[in-house]
């Protein structure tokens, strides 16, 4: 339960740094997603059911602070924290290097997911090559972003909750 | 039976959650945007934080734009350097003190032009996404402000309220792509669509071939929409694209309003016949 506290609290920065003290970056239009990085975390360390709900009420929180539909972001985050949860019982995400390879690459899946609920459901019309570069900045952004986040969530986790097992500090590098 | 329930829990863990997800997604699309009870409530948690981070930001950022240009310079100009901080600082006053009378000139233009009352309102937040173009007010419902209500700047339009908690309020931005407003174009009043765009521009459709549209033109809102008032500034055309084929032609617009430096807005508390007719309880006919 403090887990899940933690991280939801880390969720909860996270979401107000990118609509505060982001704005300011001199980084155009763009901003690294904090949030998205929080629930992959999420889904490679968490218990599924914990982890899945968390990564809902993450989402929840990212749709509260967008323009969008309710629900997108919170759909979005699901299908985020479900692919990285698989994904965590194949890869060994250990070193640095891998944490920004995997987070950039799965930021550019995001883009798509987002595009393709929208198109589901009936949201706006975002076409996918109008995406174009951004997603790549987008990625890069968040790449570049994710080692220092999961440093801090693991240190944030350890230094709150005692008697975590070793296993899940093999994220660090 | 449990254990096969064990062993697929991450599969039905996530199933279960994305129905969750797509039924909230499809009834807000359904019912647009409305914020609930518990939205509501984590919404205005977070006001207090944001204002506390954005309105020292703001201060901190007015002052590098002010202090640390000069600064530059007078590394450059040594022997000037006691002279150019002087001037430099005379000249930000001067500065300052214009840009606070002009801005106050185009408050009362604005307001002489608007019969509406307006309700001042300052920025404490924007997007957390990188996709969406909204931004956050510090002002809800405890200040009269409503959902679809219009906000503007002196500049020109900004966009409307989506969203409303009691102490803030979620503005929809004309370069949001889900933004669409009704204009005029100035000159020759031909009409069209003001739409927003991936990036921080907007795009004019849906104005009809023959229409005579220029680089340069001002677009003003035709008051059509619903939403907005008549004659206030949308943007300028910057680049009119007619192919060869369709019925209608396209151009780029800048927007009036620079959003990057937007930090104080205008509510009009006045809610449009077309908001005030879509609350009326439906009347049957006969």
């Amino acid at each position: 339960m403090k887990r899940i506290l933690i991280l939801l609290l880390a969720g909860l920065i996270a979401v107000l740094l990118q609509a505060t003290v982001f704005t300011w970056l001199p980084l155009g239009r763009f901003k690294p997603d904090l949030l998205l990085i929080v629930v992959l975390y999420v889904g490679f360390f968490l218990p599924p059911t914990e982890g899945g709900v968390l990564s809902f009420l993450l989402g929840y929180l990212a749709d509260l602070f967008s323009g969008t539909p309710m629900g997108l972001f919170t759909f979005t985050h699901v299908v985020a924290w479900f692919v990285a949860k698989l994904a965590s019982g194949v890869l060994h995400v250990k070193s640095t290097p891998a944490q920004t390879i995997f987070v950039g690459i799965y930021s550019g899946i995001d883009a798509l997911v987002l595009v393709g609920a929208l198109r589901l459901f009936g949201g706006p019309d975002y076409r996918a090559p109008e995406l174009g570069t951004g997603v790549l900045w987008q990625a890069l952004l968040n790449a570049l972003a994710a080692p220092f986040v999961i440093t801090a969530l693991a240190r944030a986790e350890r230094r709150f909750e005692s008697g975590l097992p070793r296993k899940r500090l093999d994220f660090m590098s | 039976m449990f254990q096969l329930l064990g062993r697929y829990r991450v599969f039905l863990t996530a199933a279960v959650l994305l129905g969750a997800a797509s039924l909230l997604l499809s009834s807000s699309l359904q019912k647009r945007t409305r914020f609930s009870f518990v939205d509501k409530l984590v919404f205005d948690l977070t006001v207090p934080i944001q204002k506390m981070v954005a309105i020292p930001a703001q201060s901190v950022r007015g002052a590098w734009n002010q202090y640390v240009a000069l600064v530059h310079v007078r590394r450059e100009n040594r022997d000037l350097r006691q002279k150019l901080t002087a001037l430099g600082e005379e000249n930000r006053q001067f500065r300052e003190a214009l840009l606070s009378s002009e801005r106050y000139e185009r408050v009362r233009q604005m307001r002489d032009r608007l019969p509406q009352p307006m309700l001042p309102a300052t920025l404490i937040g924007t997007d957390s996404s990188s996709w969406f173009r909204t931004v956050f007010i510090d002002k809800g419902e405890n200040a009269g402000v409503r959902k679809g209500m219009a906000v503007v700047s002196p500049e020109g339009i900004v966009g409307h309220v989506l969203a409303v908690s009691h102490h803030a309020a979620k503005v929809l931005l004309i370069t949001d792509r889900s933004s669409a407003v009704d204009v005029t174009v100035e000159r020759s009043r031909a009409r069209g669509i003001v739409e927003g765009t991936r990036g921080d521009d907007c795009q004019l459709k849906y104005v009809v071939r023959g229409e005579d549209v220029k680089p340069g033109d001002r677009l003003v809102s035709s008051g059509m929409g619903g939403i907005f008032p008549k004659g206030l500034p949308v943007g300028r055309v910057a680049r009119v694209e007619r192919g060869n084929r369709g019925l209608f032609q396209r151009a780029e617009v800048e927007p009036s309003v620079e959003f990057n430096r937007l930090e104080e807005v205008f509510v009009i508390l006045e809610e449009s016949p077309l908001q005030k007719l879509l609350q009326e309880p439906g009347q049957p006919l006969g």
